[in-house]
């Protein structure tokens, strides 16, 4: 197990360095001069030749590419902010809890409500709470988070003044953003968990625990749910993507010092280093996120875990078996 | 009296369409220890009888139209979950067709079986837990198997999990839903013969259903018929095999290859199966029937005994009484 | 990883249709989905109302009007007017064009790269395919949003570059499923039998692999326009997308952002439309998804 975890890690080193590539020749390739905007209208050439040095600019795509590569894997550098000077690493670490914080606590919430709604919806299919869940799951799924983050502050910051407006003040500031994004991810888990629970209860292994005589609560507790959860770890691992990327929208209404915040100042200021840092590690975090979520799977379901880890053992014993 | 007494029992399905008539008033019984073979082809309402002895009919789509099952006694159909529950595994067990989904897959195999164990018998986890590993030894499975998982076992050796997990509480009435139809032929005797073994070990009863007269023969005490729904012919296994009088019967006889005899050629019965939403209101045999004459197309035959415990439900052997 | 497993499985589903459902059942199960209904008619009335336009509406949606500012809802404004006077209904329904436009192009350019980038590697395997699926994994792990916002940062304003800043990050899903079809198809009979009678490889792609892939993406793309349309308005309200004085729901939700407090239709209705654009969407990928594959439903 832990084998197969080094291996995910290492596999990740490749595709985190694409990533690298990539932003760094997205940021590249946009128009603009970030040494002419931060000079201002007075320079001259020398003092343009100085400063595009100093800020590494004056080599080639492939130069600035190697430099910017090398130094993350040598030093973890990833550059200074081009409007402050500020290292970006430090700018990265200090924000990164803070949107990881909000993502995490978004899952949990999502996941506790979302799951037992939607075992309930499936349980009780076509009762009143299966239609009310599956309509709210649907209505809210079709409303992004731009839009219920301002009518959210505007009903309960500016009407109800029950939370703050804005910034991290204290743990209400935290209500609003998490609701937000919470609520999308709810719809998702909701409407995931129901129809795989729905799959599930059909299967024949649910009528033999039945026919066992066990309660239909404790098949489902028992024998249903663990089957049924598969999909909905699949879907969470994908909706923590977009959840990671929709942060940048969130942070900016509410005011978050997090990472999307950073990367929006670095995008209106084309600040790239913040740009490529903000992405670089958001991309990161997704994607340790769904080694974790692979992990998870071989927890719940032992026949993935024997893809993985293969047990030689087992496979003597099979045929040994077979002949007795 | 009978340990399990099916009368004129109906099952139907409801459809958005139509009303599928799966079972049509059948009547059964079993006594202790003995084990009647329920014979038909796929559609036929087999599965259906079972699964309403069980109380395990998918409701909705299904509908217990009318009729009594007892057992031991006690009217089944109108015991309350509960005590079904109570009775599931514990007095009445079954065995499903396919092996392979018949487990739960992210389950133990072990545990799968321990767990009927603690349901029904009053008993510590790691009591159930060894009587689990006794009852694998039992269908000749290792007990250190037993923390292995069922995707790790051939499809053999799945349906040995199953048969131990229908046994484990030594239930008086096991109901074997074609337990070998999902096997390869030569794990299907193995799996055949230890079933018997274990039914005289612990003196259940048993129903077994089948599409193959080969097992039949091998097994069971009493043989049913199933054809639409409907009990065609019922009687002792000596009754059915050696003096079969429906033609539905005979016509399963005349479609299975014999040894001692040699023919060129199998004669396969004729045509489907009536549209079970859609039966003709005469005999249901009728019009797949070589030996149909006007009367058959007119009215339901009777079933009729014709001789000491061989029912029977056609027009034909009626007339010739 | 995992988004494509996910979508490996429905596809697979879907496929497994193909051979069992002929296309009348599949339409029949379709013109049963209630939900699925709905969702066409909320999508084709929208459709009507956008595309013809002009005969819905009144006053042109860029006219200002300093003294009819902030009209509340009423006969002469259905949807009440914005901070600059102009007609919210003219600008929804001429936003809408803007939005859907985008949205749809985007979807074309990145199912139609897409499609030839998994036919290619799907069918030819090897290397071919080890290089672009290992590019396609590194797209696909930049979170979609980060992804667009980037490219749009780079790419600039304006209704054609954010279509393709989104086409860029829906195209590796496309290639992902139309890869992972052809690998499931590929192995068919009737594939071999192609090939043995002598058909070209494009032949065999286009004639024989092409057809048995169109369920798996028709479903994919239905949902893709509804998220399109998220990303789209996302990225105007960011400030990347369609900018000021083009009418694009992202952008007049943006722009109301402000006048929320005081005036909130300036910002209900734009937030209504993608709204209900994406629930139509949405209920109708899922009611095609049914019905190709009945499995799911009972």
């Amino acid at each position: 197990m832990i084998k197969y975890i080094i291996k995910r890690l290492l596999l990740l080193i490749p595709v985190l360095l694409g990533v690298l590539i990539i932003v760094f020749t997205i940021t590249y390739l946009t128009p603009g001069d970030p040494v002419v905007s931060l000079l201002g209208s007075s320079y001259t050439p020398e003092t343009y030749a100085a400063k595009a040095a100093e800020m590494g600019l004056d080599k080639g795509y492939f130069g600035q590419l190697g430099t910017y590569i090398f130094n993350i894997f040598t030093k973890f550098d990833f550059g200074k902010s081009y409007m402050t000077n500020n290292p970006v690493v430090e700018s990265l670490m200090a924000r990164a809890p803070v949107t990881a914080k909000i993502a995490m606590i978004t899952v949990v919430i999502a996941l506790c409500v979302g799951i037992p709604c939607g075992i309930i919806a499936a349980i009780k299919q076509y009762s009143i709470l299966d239609y009310g869940f599956t309509s709210f799951a649907l209505l809210s799924s079709a409303i992004p988070s731009f839009v219920l983050a301002p009518v959210f502050l505007v009903i309960f910051g500016v009407k109800l003044k029950w939370l703050p407006l804005s910034g991290l003040t204290s743990f209400k500031s935290y209500i609003l953003p998490i609701l937000v994004s919470a609520i999308g991810g709810f719809a998702l888990i909701t409407r995931m968990t129901r129809n795989s629970m729905l799959e599930t209860i059909r299967q024949d292994y649910i009528r033999t625990a039945r026919a066992k005589g066990m309660r239909m609560n404790a098949v489902i507790r028992k024998h249903a749910l663990k089957n049924a959860l598969i999909p909905v770890i699949t879907v969470t691992g994908s909706w923590f993507a977009m959840l990671m990327g929709g942060s940048l929208i969130v942070e900016m209404i509410f005011t978050i010092p997090g990472l999307g915040t950073y990367l929006y100042s670095g995008i209106s200021n084309r600040d790239y280093p913040i740009i490529n840092g903000s992405v670089f590690l958001t991309s990161s975090i997704v994607c340790i996120m769904s080694i974790v979520v692979d992990i998870l799977y071989t927890v719940v379901d032992p026949r993935i875990k024997t893809q993985f880890v293969k047990k030689k053992k087992t496979k003597v014993k099979k045929t040994e078996g077979e002949n007795a | 009296m009978s340990l399990l007494e099916i009368k004129n029992l109906s099952v139907e399905y409801i459809t958005r369409k139509n009303v599928v008539h799966a079972v049509n008033g059948i009547d059964l019984h079993v006594d202790a220890g003995k084990t009647l073979g329920l014979v038909g082809e796929t559609g036929a309402g087999k599965t259906t009888t079972a699964l309403s002895i069980l109380g395990l009919l998918p409701d909705p789509p299904a509908r217990i139209a009318g009729g009594e099952i007892y057992f031991d006694g006690v009217n089944l159909l109108e015991q309350s979950d509960k005590e079904m529950c109570s009775i599931r595994g514990n007095k009445i067990s079954m065995i499903f067709q396919d092996p392979m989904t018949a487990l739960n897959p992210v389950l133990k195999v072990g545990d799968q079986i321990a767990e009927v164990i603690k349901l029904h018998n009053n008993c510590s986890a790691a009591e159930a837990t060894k009587k689990s590993i006794e009852m694998l030894e039992l269908v000749g499975i290792r007990p250190e198997r037993s923390d292995e998982y069922p995707h790790q076992f051939s499809g053999g050796m799945k349906q040995r999990v199953v048969i131990a997990m229908g046994l484990a509480c030594r239930p008086e009435l096991l109901i074997a839903d074609e337990p070998t139809t999902a096997l390869d032929v030569t794990i299907q005797a193995q799996v055949l013969e230890m079933m018997n073994d274990l039914k005289e070990k612990f003196n259940t009863a048993m129903i077994l259903i089948t599409h193959d007269l080969g097992i039949v023969a091998e097994t069971c005490d009493d043989v049913a018929i199933m054809y639409a729904g409907q009990i065609v012919e019922y009687g002792s296994l000596a009754h059915i095999f050696d003096n079969p009088l429906h033609p539905y019967t005979k016509g399963l006889f005349a479609s299975i290859p014999s040894l001692d005899k040699d023919v060129d050629r199998l004669t396969p019965i004729k045509g489907l199966m009536p549209d079970p939403s859609n039966l003709p209101e005469y005999c249901k045999f009728c019009d797949r029937c070589d030996q149909a004459c006007a009367g058959c197309s007119e009215k339901e035959p009777e079933y009729i005994e014709a001789e000491p415990g061989h029912f029977v439900r056609c027009l034909l052997v009626k007339e010739a009484m | 990883m995992t988004r494509s497993k996910k979508k490996q499985k429905d596809l697979e589903s879907a496929l497994m249709t193909r051979k069992t459902g002929r296309m009348g059942d599949i339409v029949a199960r379709f013109f049963r989905n209630k939900l699925g209904m709905l969702g066409l008619t909320i999508i084709v009335v929208l459709l009507i109302l956008v595309i013809l336009a002009p005969l819905f509406t009144k006053y042109p949606y860029y006219e200002q009007s300093f003294k009819d500012r902030f009209v509340a809802p009423c006969w002469e404004h259905p949807l009440g007017t914005d901070n600059f006077g102009r007609d919210l209904w003219s600008r929804m329904l001429y936003g809408g064009r803007i939005s859907l436009l985008v949205s749809v192009c985007a979807l074309l350019m990145s199912n139609i790269v897409g499609i030839i980038i998994g036919a290619i590697c799907g069918y030819f395997g090897g290397i071919v395919d080890n290089v672009i699926s290992r590019v396609l994994d590194v797209l696909m792990s930049i979170p979609g949003m980060l992804l667009a916002i980037a490219a749009a940062a780079a790419l600039g304003t304006g209704p054609v570059k954010t279509a393709i800043a989104i086409a860029i990050t829906g195209m590796p899903f496309g290639a992902r499923i139309m890869r992972s079809s052809v690998l499931s198809i590929k192995g068919n009979e009737f594939v071999e039998a192609a090939r043995a009678t002598g058909s070209s490889q494009l032949r065999v792609i286009l004639k024989h692999i092409l057809p048995n892939t169109l369920a798996p993406i028709i479903v994919n793309a239905t949902m893709n326009i509804g998220s399109n349309i998220m990303a789209i308005s996302g990225l105007s309200f960011v400030g990347l997308g369609v900018q000021a004085p083009t009418p694009e729901w992202g952008s007049i939700l943006s722009a109301g952002r402000e006048f929320l407090r005081d005036f909130p239709p300036i910002v209900i209705f734009p937030a209504v439309f993608i709204g209900l654009t994406l629930f139509g969407f949405n209920i109708l990928g899922d009611a095609l998804r049914d019905a190709l594959d009945p499995r799911l439903k009972d």
